[in-house]
Formats: structure tokens, sequence, C-alpha cells
């Protein structure tokens, strides 16, 4: 019937070991997939992870665990406040990591993040929050700016 | 200065971030460098949001030359395509969208207002009536008069957020056409007491019920009804702040239900009556998930679970689902018998 609480053995890539719960560790679809799998006994290395980026993304995992009754409400408040305490920098890795790990709320969380931040600035606001190098000539930019005119709304 | 991360963000990961926001974001950032020029040209998931800032004269332009751009890349064809929009937009640019996006064979729509009742055009339904796409549709937020044409017979996916139904009659036959439905959600829609909900569904296989509500000052007084008739129906999910009443539950086909109810502590019997009442039109399950709330309501009054038989004859799993504080590794005897009786499971 209802599962002993197992636990699941990660490893981040700087070597770092996290020791998570099962009902914690399935909100991953991957991990999950290799639990049915039968592939979870030993610790999982992820290579591309940091154990900083891991410890938030558990963090993360732990709170909708834990709230899964809480008001819907509620839950969102949290998720708030957890996204508001990343910093851009974090945000792009937690973005990759949600996505190898397969953690849709947290990809959807992170991605819509970075969509809030980029809504209702100008192509020069966006280069210059995200340090977007522009290669393009004045010509060229010109031009696309040109064919694309039905997108700009100058008038705002 | 931090490196730029957003640009080496791989493809699939920039276009689930432009989906969340209006398209003309991703347009406009072509002009950023070489990397973004033509990313947009690739997005399969488009949204159209008229609820921000832009003018309506604009933004109405503005959709269709997104579309006719993006069509003419067929390497990338357009999933979904969402629109949200704000009170008092015109019917015409509607249903010019609608028609637009059918003939381009689009597979999936999503309409939403950002103010519930603001929109309530009774043809609105009427509008897709002409094409054999789309086929999945999501309407958030929408006023629904119901009619025998709100679902229509090409659909196969339509899931309802937050819509509001309005009968002139008691009836809500907005299913009576849907006989190629297989999915259907409906989540926080909102049903007037006295109203029998039909769903008459021939194909349908999946049911999601969360959240319904009903206007009623007591939930004592709820006349509301529901009548489901789904002979392929496999999987139902039904999450609810209180029992409601199923007249009618035809689901031979059914494999599992997932039911998550909440208890209303002054109405024991009534809850009770109606919990017992629904679970004889569950008795083809074979598997069973149930919330802690529920099984707390089946033994909430004395004696009562003992004298019902056990209605389940396939039934060859029961789970309990902990929610909260309240941990429930072990389901009462009483309400195991009650499920498990006929399974020959109990001996074990």
């Amino acid at each position: 019937m209802a599962s002993t609480l197992k636990k699941i053995i990660l490893k981040s890539c700087d070597g770092k070991i996290l020791e998570v719960e099962e009902a914690v560790a399935v909100q991953s679809q991957m991990i999950k997939n290799m639990i049915e799998d039968d592939c979870a006994n030993e610790e999982i290395p992820l290579p591309d992870i940091t154990g900083e980026i891991l410890s938030m993304i558990i963090e993360y995992c732990k709170m909708h665990v834990d709230g899964e009754n809480n008001s819907n409400n509620e839950l969102i408040a949290r998720d708030a406040d957890f996204i508001t305490r990343v910093d851009l920098n974090t945000l792009y890795y937690l973005i990759v990591a949600a996505n190898f790990l397969n953690v849709k709320s947290l990809l959807d969380l992170t991605c819509q993040r970075v969509a809030d931040i980029i809504k209702g600035k100008s192509p020069e606001e966006i280069r210059l929050t995200f340090n977007i190098k522009n290669d393009f000539t004045p010509e060229e930019e010109e031009e696309i700016r040109k064919k694309n005119a039905w997108a700009f709304d100058y008038k705002d | 200065m931090d490196p730029d991360r957003l640009s080496d963000l791989p493809d699939c990961l920039l276009h689930h971030i432009f989906g969340f926001i209006d398209f003309r974001y991703y347009v406009q950032a072509g002009v950023l460098c070489k990397r973004w020029k033509l990313l947009w040209t690739s997005l399969q998931d488009l949204y159209f949001d008229g609820s921000e800032g832009t003018g309506t004269v604009f933004f109405h332009r503005f959709v269709f030359e997104a579309l006719s751009h993006r069509l003419r890349n067929p390497s990338y064809p357009l999933n979904k395509v969402r629109l949200h929009l704000k009170c008092g937009m015109r019917s015409s640019f509607l249903k010019k969208f609608i028609a637009y996006l059918g003939s381009h064979k689009v597979p999936w729509f999503g309409i939403s207002f950002n103010q519930n009742s603001c929109f309530n055009d009774r043809d609105f339904a009427a509008y897709f009536s002409r094409t054999q796409f789309p086929k999945t549709v999501e309407l958030t937020r929408c006023h629904m008069v119901p009619s025998q044409s709100d679902c229509q017979p090409t659909w196969t996916n339509l899931y309802l957020h937050e819509c509001y139904f309005c009968p002139q009659s008691i009836l809500i036959n907005s299913f009576q056409n849907s006989v190629n439905l297989k999915e259907l959600h409906l989540h926080k829609c909102r049903f007037p007491s006295r109203a029998v909900l039909d769903i008459w569904c021939p194909r349908l296989v999946n049911l999601v019920l969360s959240d319904l509500m009903v206007n009623t000052r007591d939930a004592g007084d709820d006349k509301f009804e529901l009548k489901v008739s789904a002979p392929e129906l496999l999987s139902f999910s039904l999450t609810l702040r209180r029992p409601l009443h199923f007249s009618l539950l035809h689901l031979p086909s059914l494999d599992n239900v997932d039911i998550r109810i909440h208890s209303s502590n002054n109405l024991k019997i009534f809850s009770f009556e109606r919990l017992i009442s629904m679970f004889q039109g569950f008795r083809y399950v074979q598997s069973v998930k149930i919330c802690s709330e529920t099984i707390k309501m089946l033994t909430m009054i004395p004696g009562a679970l003992e004298k019902q038989s056990c209605p389940f004859s396939r039934l060859k799993s029961l789970t309990a689902t902990c929610d909260g504080s309240s941990n429930y590794d072990n389901i009462p005897a009483i309400v195991m018998a009650y499920f498990l009786s006929n399974s020959g499971l109990l001996q074990h």
C-alpha cells in the first residue's frame, strides 16, 4: 500500500550528495521514470547541476509536496516568494536544470519569471537587462526593423 | 559584467519563455542580435495578449499580420494559438480570428477573457461551426448560454476554466453534440443552483471535474444535478469542495477514479448519502484513489457505512492519498470492507 519513506540519492556535478525522500524526488518526471524502471537504487549523478542549484530545486519540490493540500492561492504566493529571491544568473541555471530534471511546474515558474522581466521592455532595454551584444551593423538592424515594422506599435 | 546566458539557452527553452507573453515581443527581439533574428519564425505555440498596453486597432492588425507571417514558414506549422482579450472587444474580430485559424488547420485554440462575463455573445460557439479545426479548444472566463452547439462534433479535447454557465432552462446541454470528444475538463466553472448538467459523450475517455461552483445560499439547498453518460470513459478525476448529486452515472468501461472530495461538517447525512450514491455509479471501476478527507466523510456517521453493501464488482486496487497533516497509511477496516469485499483482496 502506501510506500515507506524511501530515499533517493542525488549527486551534483561538484560532488555534493543529497538524500531526498521519494515523494519529493518524483516531482522530477525524469527521476520518477528512473524509479519506475528500477534504475534509482544507487546514487544518481547529475552532470550539469551544481549542488547549490540542486538544493534550490529540492527546496522547491519539498514546498510543493508539503503544500499539496494548501489552497491554490497559498501555493502561488509561495512560488512568487521563491522566484523573486532568485537573481538572473541563478535563474538560467534553474531553467536548464528544471528542464533536464523535467519538473514542469518549476520550468513554467522560471520561464514565466524571465517572460515577466521582458514584458513591457523595448529591444534596447532587453539588451541592457540581459547583456545581449548587438552584432548587427546599423544597416542590418534597420532592415530588420523595417521588415518587422508590423510588430512595433510606435505610438506607445 | 555577467555574460549573456539568455541567448545561450536552447531554442526550445526560449520558445517556452516567449510563450508566456504577447507574440510581438518575440518578433521585436529579432533585432537584438543574429542569434535572435529568426527565432520567432519557428515558435509553434503563439500567445496574443490584447489586455496589455497596445491599442485595439494595432492589436487586431498585429494578430493577423503575425499569423500570416508565421504561416509562411511551413517547416514549423502552428500547433496552438491562444488569445487573451480584454472586455469590450468586438465579436467581428473573434469571428474572423476563429475562421482564419480554422481554415489554416491550427489544431489547438485557446481563448480567454481578463474578466468574467465581459463577453457574452450568445452565438459565440457558432463561430466554430464551419470548420474541421480546431480539435482542441480551451476557453477561460467565458459566459456560456448553454446550447447544443457549444461543443462542436469535430472537437476531441475541451478545457473550460472559470466559465459561467447561464442556462435559459434547467438543462445544460452543452455537450450534446460532442460525439468525438475524448477529453473534457471543467475547472472552477460556475453553475446555477437549479440546473442539470448533462454530460453525454459517447467517445469520452478522460473526464476531469475540479472545483465546480454552484450558486446557492447554503449547501443543503443545492438542487444542482449531474448526469454523466460516457460508455468509453476510462479515467475520471473529481476534486470538489463538497459532494454533488449525480443523478445518472453510466460508466461501464471505467478503469480508474481519483476522488478528492472535501467534507462539510454540518451536513453529515446529506454528504454521506451523496457519496454512497456516487460510488454506486462507479461500480465497474478497477482502481480507486481516494483522499483522506473523503474517507473521513464515509466514516463520519457511526454504523452507517456498515449497512452499505459493496457496490464494486471489479475493483483491484484502492489507494488512499494523504493530504496536509493527516496521514492515511491505514485505511479504516470498515472502509476497506466497503470497497474491497467483492474483490477477494481482503484476505491478504
